[in-house]
């Protein structure tokens, strides 16, 4: 056998020794053994994912510990064992102290988690579907869609529902949907290259923004709902959110953790995704729809936060991996973690003022964004 | 239920600050598209009015012309006006307090009081000049800064009054007296801004001693806790009363006026009063629905007022209304006697 | 029209015995011996666009299990689209029936994927992706929709990179491999589907002579090692006459010529469908060799 001699690099030989300047693996045997690669192919290294879980635990403490409410940082642990009914636990918090801590800090804190995880879910999701390194919830125009949606039916009286399932949600959703699917129409007709998705994300969202202006023009009277809806935010934040929140994320995450592995087969583009046995169109359809829902699901209850979905994911990328197996659950994880920090941020900087959570994460954001775009036109062909 | 969104309204929450640079930008483009066409038309219809004031002048009204000395600079009204546009509902309140009811012929869409206001669909958010020009005022009342408004006009011949919200008592006297003065009225206004002066005193001297901690009080702007600190015009009547109000904590030095407060904090500060104002559907009910709400002195001595949303939000003729209803629900606190 | 026609009647032109004999080299191939097709083209049709004009016309062929074919012609004649229609990847008319006889549904993509692996000209290098997981994704179509690679597919992808002797590079990521070690990774994802068909679109297009040569003679020897069937698009016709059994000459999107490298590389053929005059030269080994002429007479001095 000689064949491959020839394809192996400055002149190097088949024989077990390597071309010059070559590094080899990891300094592992060669074969079948851990060198290979195979074996940590695509696999979630415990230690990263122990840190971040680490990371989201800390960022839910801190959240909980942290407000213009003094609690003790040592009675807090002491009566959240009393809240469990955990034997021997007992608190010496007063009633309001508690009220405090239990249905105002604690839920803003779930709630902050559930929406960071549920953005960053979906900007990833979408960076794998749309194989866009700037792919985003706002920059595809889905909560611009979420938005009109829920413009219409609140503008229109047509709120029903029950728990989490009501027709704004309803509507929210296929406007998101709608946006998102027609920018990665308009964005095919484009070109293939990052830039033509993101414009037409971008046309996308400004003129269903301007829909959505004229109608609460229009009628500004009952539309002070419909920004209520979208300017949301966590600072009003109770078990309630959470209740409406948690199956989207719930249901949504685990359809896209369950198509983790064909989001990375997808990396290859449709047609080689096709001829390795994948279908391309049924994936991604299911991946849109699942991310749209979590994305609509996640402004409907703390409204236009950016760049959790761009940030976060690509700051798993650079740190673990790229491999979807791992950029997904960590992405969830972080944007859990990151917006639960950034939460804390908009308490306390200006406490016990409030600063709006968006102007945290799109200080942290936008250089962030802009460092992507710079170094994405180099990773992606 | 549901009370139109006033022009005036203080209440910086998102939404409004959306509306308003919303409001802002169709207002700039709507005046950049107008702006040719006054250009256009400038010279001729300011020498029919330059003569049509000397032929007025002539007829010996003692009260004009007149120069009115506004923030924005000095503003001189040749003749009576007849034919005044208000795109302020507060200066529309104002015009009626003094008396120029009858002498305006169109207020904008949300000018609601006095009954009887010839309401148009003028907006004041997004000032529109072909549409203020087409009603052929003779002066024309802002209630928000604007260029290419005044310009326009001012291009047209037609002199504009600016009476931006004001940032306490003062400012509303002084703009009663202007608009007494520009529509020939100034006596009239002399006696409104007495009056107004006087009632605000009765209510103020009204209210019960308290020889020990202030009253504290949180005035809820809408349910994401935007509140009314000391440094706006509202939180300036809460201190006249002689309240505490709890927004200053986040608000020391008054220069953000309208902050977002934490629901923490609100809890702590465990206020005596809150108001709401009926712009929102919820209610007194509501509040106290809210998880450990009902620890608040407030909820617990039913001490939530609603207000009217366009009361609480200008600063004209019916702050007295505003202030008595706050007095009204001010606890007397045990020992003391009202006066 | 052409030298040779294929005629209505399926595996009339060939068996395995004649082509590996037209390269005289010694017919060991497993190929030999069976004669079934393992791909059968009937009438294929391929358009862009509806109501675009074919670029595939109505080409019916049969491919031997064991044997190489080699689709040649000028560009666009069709070639990468009759493999693409052969893959299932392009919306075709006609039958495409794979090992077997089985014929797949359009949309059922991984039934196909089992039979017949892809090679793209220009294949997607995702960024950040290691050597080893690349190859780990031919394992695509042996996975159910909820199930991750287990050790056995694990296992599978091992060997291959042992074989294609990668083993070494799995931890590299694609981004910082040589042309012709790519080619090699792209092939052992190939492998790794362990499908019966490999489809090879310009497998040499991007590589230098010797690195082009080495990829080519590494198919040859995993077609005898594995049995497998290959249908390579080609450029270059003194390596499809090398190496392939038999050459299927596409000229704006129809069959005009099939047969072994003889019957095909001809200079009355290849001048016709080229449009160019050639002339076919045979080596030593019988293999043929064509040499383009000019058309113009070339400048005789040469500015130095």
């Amino acid at each position: 056998m000689t064949a491959p001699a020839a394809a192996a690099p400055g002149g190097g030989s088949l024989d077990g020794s390597l071309p010059e300047g070559l590094a080899e693996g990891d300094g592992m045997p060669e074969g079948l053994a851990e060198g290979d690669g195979i074996s940590g192919a695509f696999r979630l290294h415990p230690a990263a994912l122990a840190a971040t879980v680490a990371v989201t635990v800390a960022a839910l403490g801190l959240s909980v510990a942290v407000g213009p409410f003094r609690i003790p940082l040592s009675q807090i642990l002491p009566a959240v064992a009393d809240r469990l009914a955990l034997p021997g636990a007992h608190t010496t918090l007063t009633p309001q102290e508690q009220v405090i801590l239990f249905q105002w800090r604690l839920p803003r804190a779930v709630l902050g988690g559930l929406v960071g995880a549920a953005l960053a879910l979906s900007g990833a999701t979408y960076q794998g579907v749309f194989r866009n390194p700037l792919a985003d919830p706002y920059l595809l125009g889905v909560a611009a869609g979420a938005g009109l949606g829920a413009t219409i039916v609140i503008g229109g009286h047509l709120q029903a529902g029950w728990g989490p399932l009501d027709t704004v949600a309803a509507a929210a959703f296929v406007g998101a949907l709608a946006g998102v699917l027609l920018a990665a129409a308009l964005g095919r007709g484009a070109g293939s290259s990052p830039a033509a998705l993101l414009l037409a994300g971008v046309a996308v969202a400004s003129f269903l923004t301007a829909v959505q202006t004229y109608l609460v023009q229009r009628d500004s009277d009952g539309f002070r709902e419909v920004y209520t809806w979208i300017l949301g935010q966590l600072v009003t934040s109770g078990w309630g959110d959470v209740a409406l929140l948690a199956p989207y994320v719930a249901v949504c995450g685990a359809v896209i953790l369950a198509l983790r592995r064909q989001l990375d087969v997808l990396r290859l583009g449709d047609a080689e995704a096709a001829s390795l046995g994948l279908d391309p169109g049924r994936v991604r359809l299911v991946l849109i729809v699942a991310a749209s829902l979590l994305a609509a699901a996640a402004v409907a209850v703390s409204g236009l936060i950016s760049f959790v979905g761009i940030v976060v994911p690509h700051l798993v990328r650079l740190l673990v991996g790229s491999s979807n197996r791992v950029v997904l659950p960590l992405s969830a994880l972080g944007g859990a973690a990151f917006l639960m920090l950034a939460d804390l941020g908009a308490r306390t900087l200006a406490s016990p003022a409030e600063v709006p959570i968006g102007v945290i994460t799109a200080f942290v954001g936008a250089p962030f964004f802009a460092f992507v775009l710079w170094t994405g036109r180099r990773a992606i062909a | 239920m549901t009370t139109r969104p006033s022009p005036s309204s203080p209440a910086p929450r998102p939404g409004r600050a959306l509306l308003l640079a919303l409001a802002v930008a169709a207002g700039l483009l709507a005046a950049c598209g107008s702006g040719a066409e006054t250009g256009a038309v400038d010279t001729e219809p300011d020498a029919a009015d330059t003569t049509a004031a000397a032929a007025n002048a002539g007829t010996g009204d003692p009260d004009f012309p007149v120069e009115i000395d506004t923030a924005a600079g000095p503003v001189t009204i040749e003749a009576r006006p007849e034919a005044i546009v208000s795109m302020s509902p507060t200066a529309t309140e104002m015009l009626w307090a003094v008396g120029a009811g009858d002498q305006v012929k169109a207020v904008d869409s949300l000018s609601n009081y006095p009954e009887g206001t010839p309401v148009t669909d003028l907006s004041a958010y997004e000032p529109n000049l072909e549409a203020i020009a087409a009603q052929q005022p003779d002066l024309v009342v802002l209630g928000f800064a604007n260029d290419e408004i005044q310009a326009g006009l001012s291009g047209l011949g037609i002199p504009v009054l600016l009476e931006e919200a004001a940032t306490g008592l003062d400012d509303t006297y002084s703009q009663m007296t202007e608009l007494g003065l520009a529509t020939g009225h100034p006596d009239e206004a002399a006696a409104a801004v007495a009056s107004l002066r006087s009632g605000i005193e009765a209510v103020v001297q009204g209210m019960p001693a308290t020889p020990g901690a202030k009253p504290t009080v949180y005035h809820e702007l809408d349910d994401t806790f935007y509140s009314a600190s000391s440094g706006s015009f509202i939180g300036q009547l809460y201190q006249l009363l002689g309240y505490d109000n709890i927004a200053d904590a986040a608000d020391p030095d008054g220069s953000v006026g309208y902050p977002q407060l934490n629901a923490e904090l609100i809890i702590q500060a465990n206020p005596d009063l809150i108001v709401i104002t009926d712009a929102y559907s919820y209610g007194p009910a509501d509040i106290a629905a809210r998880p450990g709400w009902n620890t608040i002195k407030a909820v617990a001595d039913d001490r939530v007022v609603v207000v009217n949303d366009d009361v609480a939000s200008r600063w004209g003729p019916r702050v007295v209304d505003f202030l008595r209803t706050i007095a009204d629900a001010t606890p007397v606190p045990a020992g003391a006697a009202q006066q | 029209m052409s030298a040779v026609i294929r005629p209505p009647v399926h595996g009339a032109v060939t068996s395995g015995a004649g082509p590996a004999a037209a390269r005289s080299l010694p017919a060991e191939s497993p190929a030999a011996a069976p004669t079934r097709p393992a791909l059968s083209l009937d009438r294929v049709e391929v358009r862009y666009g509806r109501g675009g004009p074919p670029v595939v016309r109505n080409v019916s062929l049969d491919v031997a299990a064991g044997e190489w074919l080699a689709l040649i012609g000028p560009n666009g004649a069709g070639k990468s689209s009759l493999l693409r229609a052969a893959a299932g990847l392009v919306a075709h008319a006609g039958t495409v029936s794979l090992p077997q006889g089985t014929q797949i549904g359009p949309c059922d993509h991984r039934a196909r994927a089992r039979l017949v692996a892809y090679v793209a000209q220009q294949p997607v290098l995702p960024p950040g992706m290691t050597v080893a997981e690349y190859v780990l994704l031919g394992r695509t179509a042996h996975l159910g929709w909820l199930r991750a690679e287990g050790r056995a597919d694990r296992r599978a992808a091992a060997e291959v990179l042992d074989r294609l002797d990668l083993a070494r590079f799995g931890t590299r990521h694609l981004t910082a491999m040589s042309g012709g070690e790519l080619q090699r990774v792209v092939l052992a994802r190939a492998l790794v589907q362990e499908a019966e068909v490999l489809l090879l679109d310009e497998p040499t297009s991007a590589l230098d002579l010797g690195h082009g040569i080495g990829v080519l003679e590494l198919v040859d020897e995993l077609r005898r090692d594995r049995a497998l069937t290959v249908i390579s698009a080609m450029h270059d016709l003194g390596s499809a006459g090398r190496f392939a059994d038999r050459l299927a000459l596409l000229h704006q999107g129809e069959l005009v010529a099939h047969g072994t490298p003889h019957e095909v590389l001809t200079e009355p053929i290849l001048s016709r469908y080229y449009q160019t005059p050639v002339e076919v030269l045979h080596s030593a080994d019988g293999t043929a060799v064509v040499v383009p002429l000019r058309t113009t007479r070339p400048p005789r001095t040469r500015i130095e």
